[in-house]
């Protein structure tokens, strides 16, 4: 028998139907076939096919006597004996034409197979929960790594409020050891044999070297703790670098280095505290002298920077040079380049790190180019004085 | 003996393990894989209970809802005629046992009568956040009781069931 219209829209449409009695019971099925609702159901009570509908009896006496709209269920998911799940759509109306000759009114039940959209929404939903799950996931790493961070944050200002007591406790007695040192050297006691002066040379060189470690060690707990203030005036940067540079003269003469030093014509003011910026350029001038070898050279050159309303200072040097494998770590904290560590030259591995802060706390930056061999050169950018300036 | 049947949900938020639940006491079965439930999923089982003058035996329609919140607003319509319910929370996100008060909620509109059970599921897991006081306060505040399941090893899994089937048939 050819289908009727009727028939083919419904199995075009993946729609199968049943019409029930008003006991519940099938009896007829049509539409598009399928295996959960055929005719081999006919007969059979509706809920007994569709388990679904267990738990609706009322509803669906209701919605066959017209006293309810329809009941629709969406997304009855059915898993099949091949493991895949198709996705059903269950909808109940009260069966409008004559039923089967039954005097009491059944229901017309259609099942539309939405495999496809389910599978859609189904790969919607399970993408979206992941989500969820791994925001809540991500909320609670970052609580735990807040919690952490308090806990480091309190262990670091007891490590900081340890070094700062220390280091005054250092401090006085180092001062009075200083204090005799100089008398003696002075020969205020009297004169002293060149075995002597040696001796105690060596001594006062030692408790300068222990009074900059104790200087470095305040200074770091100052920044950390956010204590270090500027006082920012308008200053003229090749000045005060002409001052440093004439500061370390004698190493510079004893290490027979050639320093020389340019900068661009008539440069404005900076805006700098005068007592940090001269640490800042004393730390790169003395690390160029420390890491340079015997009649190296060492340029500073003072210039605009290449951003508005910024001076550059750089200071160059043929020496030592940095491992391009160590130099992401220059700035660390106690670290040193194995190449300045197999000098004999002292240090802590506190000066560029100190350097860059008080850099940063001016607004500049620090930046460095170097080669193992051949030299390093270390750049700085400090505001200028001017009306545009926010420090100004 | 006589057989009844009986209607029973699984409400919780997503991803607590409801689906799994089910499977391991109708099939006896794990997939360790999550894969996010949209509607429901009607699965059944029959048990064999004692009553106070022999046994009974209780078909339990288990029906397996999205627990996801964009089903929320059809999660009502499916919980009709339903005796009972399993309550799911997940022992390593804490904010799931606070999201069961809105099931009950749902529930006791739809059928004041329900009987409910608490499982606390993935208790497999090494990284159980959920303060059992608290799932003991809920469960008490239910008049009913807590079970610390695993869908993944079968702990206390038929347990939990059996138990929701108990209340069941007493309450007949």
């Amino acid at each position: 028998m050819t289908p009727s219209l009727f028939e083919r829209l419904l199995s075009a449409l993946r729609i199968t139907y049943a019409i029930t009695d008003a006991r519940f019971c099938i009896v007829e099925v049509g539409g598009a076939p399928s295996a959960y609702l055929c005719p081999d159901h006919l007969g059979m009570p509706v809920t007994d096919v569709l388990p679904e509908l267990i738990g609706y009896e009322a509803v669906m006496t209701s919605v066959a006597e017209e006293r309810s709209p329809q009941l629709e269920l969406p997304w009855i998911n059915r898993e099949m004996g091949d493991a895949h799940t198709i996705y059903l759509r269950v909808s109940l109306q009260s069966a409008p034409f004559p039923n089967q000759g039954l005097p009491q009114p059944g229901l017309f039940v259609t099942l539309e197979d939405v495999t496809s959209q389910g599978v859609a929404q189904q790969q919607v939903t399970h993408s979206r929960n992941e989500l969820r799950l791994l925001r809540d996931e991500l909320a609670q790493r970052n609580l735990a790594l807040e919690a952490a961070n308090i806990e480091l944050h309190h262990l670091d200002d007891l490590k900081s409020q340890f070094i700062e007591v220390a280091a005054h406790e250092l401090r006085t007695p180092l001062t009075t050891l200083s204090g005799f040192l100089e008398m003696l050297l002075e020969e205020l006691p009297g004169p002293l044999t060149t075995e002597q002066r040696h001796y105690l040379s060596v001594m006062d060189e030692s408790a300068q070297r222990l009074q900059a470690i104790i200087d470095e060690l305040l200074e770091i707990t100052r920044i950390d703790a956010g204590r270090l203030q500027l006082t920012l005036r308008p200053l003229d940067i090749v000045r005060l670098a002409q001052d440093v540079i004439a500061y370390f003269e004698p190493q510079i003469t004893t290490r027979k280095l050639l320093v020389t030093m340019g900068s661009d014509g008539t440069l404005p003011l900076a805006l700098c505290d005068p007592k940090r910026v001269t640490q800042i350029l004393g730390n790169l001038v003395s690390n160029a002298v420390k890491y340079t070898p015997f009649g190296g050279h060492i340029h500073i050159r003072v210039a605009l920077a290449s951003e508005p309303h910024y001076i550059e200072v750089s200071v160059t040097d043929d020496g030592i040079g940095i491992p391009s494998e160590e130099q992401g770590r220059i700035f660390d904290r106690f670290f040193r380049a194995r190449t300045a560590a197999q000098t004999d030259a002292p240090g802590t591995g506190l000066g560029l790190s100190i350097t860059r802060s008080l850099v940063e706390l001016h607004g500049g930056r620090i930046w460095f180019e170097s080669e193992v061999g051949k030299g390093s050169t270390f750049h700085v950018t400090l505001p200028t004085f001017d009306a545009d300036n926010e420090f100004s | 003996m006589p057989r009844i049947s009986k209607k029973v949900c699984l409400l919780g938020d997503f991803a607590v393990g409801k689906t799994s639940l089910v499977r391991r006491f109708v099939y006896n079965a794990f997939e360790d894989k999550y894969l996010a439930t949209i509607g429901v999923k009607v699965s059944r089982k029959t048990v064999v209970l004692p009553v106070r003058d022999g046994l009974v035996e209780l078909a339990l329609l288990l029906w397996d809802l999205a627990g996801s919140e964009e089903f929320s607003a059809m999660r009502a319509s499916y919980l009709r005629g339903a005796a009972g319910a399993i309550l799911v929370c997940d022992v390593t996100r804490p904010d799931t046992l606070a999201g069961l008060t809105a099931y009950v909620d749902d529930m006791r509109r739809v059928a004041p009568n329900a009987h409910f059970v608490v499982a606390v599921n993935k208790i497999d897991l090494p990284d159980a956040r959920l303060p059992y006081a608290e799932v003991d306060a809920f469960a008490a505040s239910l008049h009913t009781s807590c079970y610390l399941t695993s869908a993944k090893t079968g702990d206390q899994v038929e347990e939990t069931f059996r138990h929701l089937g108990r209340l069941l048939v007493a309450g007949d």
